[in-house]
């Protein structure tokens, strides 16, 4: 895990980050500390000054006295005020956070993508994102343990002027408090990783549990009693591992609050026996008592504020270690692509896997023409189609567009020439009209997109505008539609490549061949690559290759590959076997 | 609210006495100090008393600072922890079980939807803010009147004073809780647009496609909009409720506590009427009775609001569902599923989805139907699985009418591998379950996974986790593979009925005839309902039902059908037609 010097950095790097983005609220926040402990402090000096010249009987510097602690107060409750405006339930820091959310995404897009098909790395996007909430309040908490400092350290010199005995006094009786704090510190350092992998567990299982998609599932196929029992085993070793950090921090706390008593007592007595032998006056014991208060108030907060340090530093780790993430490399902001796509000698393995998912691939991708990749499930045609779009980069060997090696391209350049329809569409929860228009933003295209409404939902009971998804109230398709829509936003992109992968999965056998009709007016003049089971669709292609443990086994047009009697012949014969005869 | 406090009774137990005891012995510890301790020793030293009796006094208060600071670290450090998990963990198993009981059917209902979201989704801390803000209250409430009883006996012009806070708590208190929740109303929708796109840059499932589109600026629009919408209305409530809260701090505090002090100070150091310890504790009281009533408005309505959630949860945490039947299923008989116009129209939608379908199958008959995206084959096999309800007509099942059977028994003689199907993190062997007798072997697994041929992926390590959410090394499956463990499980419960609803999207040509045909020809006996739209794999089924626009419009084998040359004949032409050669068309031109 980090060490503490890692820790270390990130504190700085932490505030510093947040005083760039929001320089206003962070400054405002900042002074508004700044005059609240102000106030503490004008507590306990003016209860010193009142009672001092009350002794010396000066009534107007007296009133005068209040009439500026009341001043302070003033400001001091413009604090509270500013809270209230800014910081209480739904609107914290709102402009900071969609900020650094925004920077996450950038930062999302430079990241290199076999990192991210883990989901381990997901998880730490999750992670991430959560953690930019707790940005600002660890802001703020650096800005208030510096401010107690302050005032501590202020107010302990201030009544040692009374009374030598005062500075003495004051530490001794704090020790006890710092003690708890180390100890605390410790032990939630060790609760929080053990229980962090039984908290996820937990997560994991209630979805299954509570998700409606997982309900269905669960419960047909009766996994569900299984799921609850495992979430309430999981949750025992929680609670278990709570119960017994809980006893320490009891017993801690007991010896340790018998102690603060001690001092505590101790203080007052001190206190008082040296008013009896008049080395102090009224005047310094009100202030003297009043400061001890103060202070032990003061750095009961200072405890718990250094308590949160620790425990937001730890939450925000993942915002630095996701932001740290290396980037891809690839500068480069033009990708031509008016020849070929040449895959020379390419392999690739996924990260933390063994087998190589591509073996010494070599392909040429002409310019215009289509290419139909087939083979078994986990022949590895999804990992090729990523691969030549760019999305991947090769372990070894070399993927060029035009002769230019896409290392030396920027992903986003390469993806301005290409459009996807992939297997793992999206559902977006917007209009209808939104889920087409989605595909290119640069392109504005209303009639294209209203045409192919009005085709893929003749009945007319669907149209651009209407809202799709039951979380905001609108209309729920099937899976077939949903694939259609998909396919539309596929071809509103205006590009040169196409990559239909499994487009038609979910499709009733009719509209299949319409879109298979709709594939190839939309794919005249450009370069496609289809990837799918359904052999029909396979007629659209050029040329055809046959995949098969991450290599290319067999490579031509139908005819010949029908001719050399081998896979893709035998996939042929399976297909249509049933529908001859 | 009767029925919220013993629901807060039943999950907590003991603990609201203990928060209660907490809360009163912090509020109260607030006031001695305040009121009995500082005055007393203030005076004494302004007085003169004898030394020995003030000591008494301090001994006596250390008595009570060591009461309190035990009770407070037994409270914190273990009784609050310990029974905050304890709670959460009843609330939760409360909800869980429901939800668990509930028939699929009812999520079907919006207004079941929303009350299941509400009680569902992170309210289980509930209880314990629930109780936090009852006790904090009546502390509150306690401490207040303490101290004016205190103003009462040492100084009656402190009533006055006292009376600014309890003006601002009832004038301004009231006016701000109302701005703020109006505030959050106003906010909702588009804090749910803001979470949602929000969600979707996290989200694997949009990751690919964010990265191959131009999807991103768009949905970054949208996300500023919804954001742009909140910063709006925050503004618009922020400056009243600014300007409110400044109106309460002057009135609530400034005012009268300056105001006291002033007064207390002309008391004490002009007329000299007053004692010091008294000004002290004066002073402190009107303090700290500021802060009580500044803070009991935001306590009441913070409580009412609690109580409120707590009743979402509460009321859908008791619903009262209709008992189970007790019924066992009877399992004679030769009609398997009996269906008589049945016919279903989905909440909000005008149009049918079902209409006058009337179906037989007998025991062992392996059935299939097909038709368009939409026909209603997923609402027929959702209402025969009972996850929909029957709304109208009748469904008989061996004979019972399907409205009277339990939904977990009657599941559980069924099978399935469906469409939206869902790998979560646990061992292989956890997922494949238990066997139709209720029993884990590993002969049964290994049987199950060969027949799947998924034998080579998991190597025989039953107790290797899915997916790489937990563990290092977890299996990692494509969506194909994943297809075949859902066909594992389903060979592996060895059921007597079988629905499968496009088993083979995901498969390729090879895996998918392989394991069509485990199901189709190697489990005679089977009662079968397989919906697809490859018309290839239903031609050697018993039956087949062609549906098209919530009805069934013809039925038989395929070559029935195919003489019949209808829908079903015109549809799969449609599709050889695909896998004919350049010169097969010739042929058929010629």
């Amino acid at each position: 895990m980090s060490g503490r010097g890692e820790d270390g950095i990130h504190a700085f790097q932490a505030l510093f980050h947040v005083l760039k983005s929001t320089p206003g609220s962070f400054s405002v926040m900042a002074l508004m500390g700044l005059i609240n402990g102000a106030a503490s402090m004008a507590n306990v000096w003016a209860v010193g000054k009142v009672f001092s010249l009350a002794e010396s009987g000066y009534s107007r510097e007296l009133f005068g006295a209040l009439a500026v602690y009341g001043m302070i107060l003033l400001l001091a409750s413009l604090y509270s005020v500013w809270y209230i405006r800014y910081r209480v339930q739904f609107f914290t820091i709102l402009d900071f956070e969609s900020t650094v959310r925004e920077k996450l995404h950038e930062k999302s897009r430079r990241i290199s993508n076999e990192e991210l098909e883990t989901p381990r790395a997901f998880a730490l996007i999750r992670q991430a994102d959560g953690a930019r909430q707790n940005l600002f309040r660890y802001g703020e908490i650096w800005v208030s343990a510096i401010m107690t400092v302050i005032q501590a350290l202020m107010i302990t010199t201030y009544i040692s002027g009374f009374h030598i005995w005062f500075a003495v006094f004051l530490p001794v009786a704090v020790i006890p408090t710092l003690l708890e704090l180390l100890y605390q510190t410790n032990l939630w350092k060790k609760d929080y990783e053990e229980s962090e992998q039984c908290r996820r567990e937990e997560t994991e299982y209630e979805k299954a549990i509570t998700d409606e998609t997982g309900c269905k599932e669960s419960r047909l196929t009766g996994a569900g009693t299984l799921l609850f029992h495992k979430w309430m085993l999981s949750r025992g070793r929680r609670d278990d591992m709570g119960r017994r950090k809980s006893r320490k921090m009891y017993r801690l706390r007991l010896a340790l609050s018998g102690l603060e008593c001690l001092g505590h007592t101790g203080g007052f007595v001190v206190s008082v026996l040296l008013y009896y032998n008049k080395a102090i006056d009224l005047a310094a014991f009100t202030a003297g008592v009043t400061a001890y208060a103060s202070l032990t108030g003061i750095l009961n907060t200072l405890v718990g504020t250094i308590g949160d340090e620790f425990q937001f530093r730890k939450m925000i780790q993942p915002y630095f270690r996701y932001r740290n993430l290396p980037e891809r490399e690839g500068q480069g902001d033009r990708c031509s692509f008016t020849e070929s796509v040449v895959l020379k000698d390419v392999c690739f393995t996924y990260p933390n896997q063994k087998d190589k998912a591509l073996d010494h691939i070599n392909l040429t991708v002409r310019q215009g023409e289509i290419l139909a990749v087939v083979g078994e499930n986990g022949a590895g045609k999804t990992t090729l189609v990523n691969m030549i779009l760019g999305i991947f980069l090769p372990g070894s060997g070399t993927v060029s567009y035009d002769g230019n090696d896409i290392r030396s391209i920027r992903e986003e350049a390469l993806h301005r020439k290409q459009s996807a329809v992939l297997q793992n569409f999206v559902r977006y929860k917007l209009s209808v009209r939104d889920n087409i228009a989605l595909g290119d933003a640069s392109r504005e295209d209303g009639e294209w997109i209203d045409r192919k409404i009005a085709a893929l939902f003749p009945e007319g009971e669907i149209e651009g505008d209407t809202l799709l998804g039951k979380e905001f109230g609108g209309r729920e398709l099937s899976g077939g539609q949903w694939q259609q829509l998909s396919c539309a936003r596929g071809f509103y992109k205006d590009s040169d490549f196409v990559v239909l992968d499994e487009a038609t999965s979910a499709i009733d056998p009719f509209r299949e061949a319409a879109l298979y009709d709709m594939f190839q007016e939309e794919l005249r003049g450009r370069t496609g690559l289809i990837v799918t089971h359904r052999l029909g669709a396979v007629r659209l292609a050029d040329r055809i290759v046959v995949l098969r443990g991450g290599r290319i086994v067999e490579e031509g047009t139908h005819e010949e590959l029908l001719e050399q009697d081998g896979r893709y012949a035998s996939f042929w014969k399976e297909q249509t076997g049933a529908y001859k005869g | 609210m009767k029925k919220e406090f013993l629901f807060l009774r039943k999950t907590s137990g003991s603990f609201g006495l203990w928060n209660l005891i907490y809360h009163i012995t912090e509020q109260g510890f607030k006031v001695f100090t305040g009121a009995f301790f500082i005055r007393i020793i203030m005076n004494g030293l302004q007085k003169g008393t004898k030394a020995s009796e003030l000591f008494l006094f301090l001994l006596f208060s250390c008595g009570i600072y060591l009461f309190r600071e035990a009770y407070s670290a037994l409270y914190l450090g273990y009784l609050r922890p310990v029974h905050q998990m304890r709670i959460t963990a009843r609330v939760r198993e409360a909800i869980y079980k429901r939800a668990e009981k509930t028939p699929l059917e009812h999520f079907e209902s919006p207004a079941f939807y929303d009350s299941y979201e509400k009680a569902v989704k992170g309210k289980e801390k509930i209880v314990m803010e629930t109780i936090d803000s009852v006790s904090g209250l009546a502390a509150s409430v306690l401490g207040a009147v303490v101290l004016v009883a205190l103003f009462a006996r040492l100084d009656a012009m402190m009533m006055v004073f006292a009376a600014f806070p309890v003006t601002g708590a009832l004038y301004t208190g009231k006016r701000m809780n109302a701005a703020v929740y109006e505030r959050d109303m106003a906010g909702i929708e588009s804090q749910k647009r803001e979470k949602y796109v929000a969600r979707s840059f996290v989200s694997a499932d949009y990751a690919l496609e964010m990265r191959t589109t131009s999807m991103y600026p768009l949905l970054l629009d949208y996300y500023r909009a919804a954001v742009g919408k909140e910063t709006e209305i925050g503004k618009k409530y922020g400056n009243r409720l600014a300007l409110f809260a400044f109106i309460n701090m002057s009135i609530g505090f400034l005012i009268p506590f300056l105001g006291s002090c002033l007064y207390l100070s002309y008391r004490v150091f002009v007329t000299k009427s007053l004692l010091v310890g008294d000004f002290a504790s004066l002073s402190l009281a009107i303090l700290n009775f500021a802060q009580i009533l500044l803070g009991v408005v935001y306590q009441y309505h913070g409580m009412k609001r609690n109580l409120l959630f707590l009743k979402n949860v509460r009321s859908f945490a008791e619903t009262e569902e209709a008992p189970d039947m007790g019924r066992e299923v009877r399992m004679a008989g030769d009609s398997v599923l009996s269906v008589k116009n049945l016919c279903y129209r989905y909440p909000g939608s005008e149009k049918e989805a079902l209409h006058n379908i009337s179906l037989e199958i007998k025991r062992g008959e392996k059935v299939a139907v097909v038709g368009y995206n939409g026909a209603g084959k997923t609402t027929l096999i959702h209402i025969l699985l009972k996850v929909l309800p029957v709304q109208e007509g009748q469904v008989l099942f061996l004979g019972q009418d399907l409205r009277e059977l339990d939904e977990e028994p009657y599941q559980r003689l069924w099978g399935v591998v469906l469409q939206d199907y869902r790998l979560f993190a646990m061992p292989v062997s956890d997922y494949l379950g238990e066997n139709g007798q209720g029993e884990r072997t590993k002969e049964g697994m290994s049987e199950a996974l060969l027949r799947a041929d998924l034998m080579k992926e998991t190597k025989g390590e039953y107790d290797r986790e899915l997916t790489k959410e937990f563990a290092q090394d977890g299996l990692v499956l494509s969506k194909g593979q994943s297809q075949r463990l859902a066909f594992a499980r389903f060979f592996y419960r060895k059921t007597e009925f079988a629905v499968l609803d496009e088993p083979g999207s995901a498969l390729d040509p090879v895996h998918e005839e392989k394991l069509l045909h485990e199901v189709i020809e190697k489990t005679p006996g089977q009662t079968l309902l397989l919906i697809s739209h490859r018309l290839s794999c239903v031609t050697r089924m018993d039956r087949i039902c062609f549906m098209e626009k919530g009805e069934i419009t013809e039925m038989g084998t395929h070559r029935e059908l195919m003489r019949l040359g209808g829908s079903y004949a015109k549809l799969f032409a449609m599709q050889a037609s695909q896998y004919e050669t350049s010169d097969e068309r010739q042929e058929g031109a010629e």
